[in-house]
């Protein structure tokens, strides 16, 4: 397990000569097993930031630091990536299009246990040999999850992870989302425009706004968290507060 | 219905065909009719001259296309990793693009002879460009998203080629596999019409100057049937393999 320490990241896009701050000078720490919620309005840099972390993007400005238990500076040995759509390769099977994520991975179980079990997990066991376009939105993200989960990444980026799935759907991915992460213990950054979701998945939320963080928020609630408590209901007005003052 | 609609044209053509020779509106000579062209197949046939214009050119379009697959592709996957290579052969690719293989049949001829390396050489520059840019620009429109997601589960360069960039434009590959298969099949015909003493061009051309109009008839239809089972061929290819990209429903 690692933490991450996010130092002063700015980033700077330019769309038909206009100048787009992404990221204005972000500083965050993340610990160790931690979940971290990120939201904030459309442009607001969330999904920049997990780029930048991810390696995908490079600063203009800024470092990500990345440390081990043992407070030292490290490189994470894999990092889990979930994009906001499944993006499995329509020309491979569920079963197939994880295995190809554990390519490098050495493991004591073999490669085909490994997929089997998580397909487990994720209840697409059954769908194991169909091809991408046969499942649904709520499936293939789950595949996608199983993508990512599998390879025991030390960080778990999740880019609006349950965006692009109906309301029923995205209920039930939502909690059992909950469980994996809470059974895995993995440091964990989430991006979501939801607050709700936000608050039932992160031990931490931080709110962005223009590339900064305008505030963080602790969520000293065990799981299961119930979103009708009184404690759920002040953090979502608290955060409401904040995001649309 | 629908699987008789593509007869439907033939059998017009045949038709007319038949009303036309067989009511002496047009000379013989210029336009056998259908029954002495189908004799004079059946004659090529059974003297087996028909069986080696065909293997001959076979054997000739199987070769260059073979060729021109193994350097295209190759190369448009090289220039797709190194935009700096691009930048070098662009000009150079324009140039002999543009430049149609049989105005090069003169320098060919005195490079090569009128042996086989000729026509094969004719059949290579011909379904070179096709394969080449199709492979080209289908590496360079695979979805980016998918290129990103193979980079977070670290796959190496070799794996990304094997398992997102080849199998991400092969519709484009295999629209280029089709295209310069008809190119390479044209590009022969008019190499045999220039050199040759074997194929289904040369038998055209020999027919030709014999006053067998029935022998060039019967030299046209093969290689326009040859042309048409070929791309059938291509297309219940793509249909079986890559049923589920819907591959052959965009072709």
């Amino acid at each position: 397990m690692i933490s991450v320490s996010i130092r002063d990241l700015k980033k700077t896009f330019y769309v038909k000569g206009t100048e787009i701050k992404a990221l204005n000078g972000f500083t965050s720490d993340i610990e160790n097993g931690e979940t971290v919620s990120i939201v904030g309005h459309s442009g607001c840099g969330k999904t920049t930031l997990l780029r930048i972390i991810s390696g995908l993007e490079k600063p203009d400005e800024g470092q990500v630091l990345f440390i081990d238990e043992n407070k030292n500076y490290t490189k994470p040995k894999r990092i889990g990536m979930v994009f906001q759509e499944p993006r499995l390769l329509p020309w491979l099977t569920v079963e197939k299009n994880i295995m190809l994520a554990l390519k490098h991975i050495e493991h004591s179980l073999s490669i085909k246990e490994i997929v089997n079990n998580t397909l487990k997990v994720l209840g697409i066991y059954n769908f194991r040999d169909a091809y991408p376009h046969q499942l649904s939105g709520g499936m293939a993200q789950r595949a996608s999850l199983g993508r990512a989960l599998c390879r025991q990444p030390d960080l778990l980026l999740m880019d609006e992870p349950l965006g692009s799935l109906d309301a029923l759907t995205r209920h039930r991915l939502r909690h059992e989302l909950i469980d994996i992460l809470a059974k895995s213990n993995i440091t964990t950054i989430l991006v979501t425009h939801d607050v709700t979701e936000a608050i039932l998945l992160g031990n931490k939320i931080i709110i962005v706004e223009s590339g900064r963080i305008v505030q963080e928020i602790k969520v000293p609630m065990q799981h299961p968290r119930d979103e009708n408590s009184i404690d759920f209901i002040r953090i979502k007005n608290t955060l409401l507060k904040y995001i649309f003052k | 219905m629908e699987y008789f609609k593509p007869l439907i044209l033939p059998i017009l053509i045949l038709s007319i065909w038949i009303a036309v020779s067989y009511n002496g509106i047009v000379s013989e000579y210029l336009i056998p009719s259908p029954a002495k062209v189908l004799s004079a197949a059946v004659d090529l046939y059974k003297r087996d001259i028909l069986q080696k214009h065909i293997a001959t050119s076979m054997w000739r379009v199987i070769t260059g296309f073979s060729i021109a697959i193994s350097i295209a592709i190759p190369l448009a996957i090289l220039l797709y990793w190194s935009r700096r290579i691009e930048k070098y052969l662009s000009f150079m690719l324009e140039f002999i693009r543009s430049t149609p293989p049989l105005a090069l049949v003169p320098l060919l001829i005195l490079w090569l002879g009128i042996g086989e390396a000729l026509k094969i050489t004719i059949i290579i520059l011909a379904t070179f460009f096709p394969l080449f840019l199709n492979t080209l620009s289908g590496l360079k429109n695979v979805d980016k998203k998918l290129i990103e997601m193979a980079n977070t589960i670290e796959l190496t360069k070799w794996e990304k080629l094997l398992f997102v960039l080849i199998p991400g434009s092969l519709p484009s590959i295999v629209t280029g596999l089709r295209l310069g298969f008809g190119y390479s099949w044209r590009a022969l015909i008019g190499a045999e019409l220039i050199a040759a003493s074997a194929g289904l061009g040369y038998m055209i051309l020999d027919a030709e100057a014999l006053a067998q109009t029935d022998v060039v008839f019967v030299g046209i239809v093969v290689i326009g049937t040859f042309g048409y089972l070929f791309d059938l061929i291509f297309r219940r290819i793509i249909n079986y393999f890559f049923f589920y990209m819907n591959i052959g429903e965009q072709l």
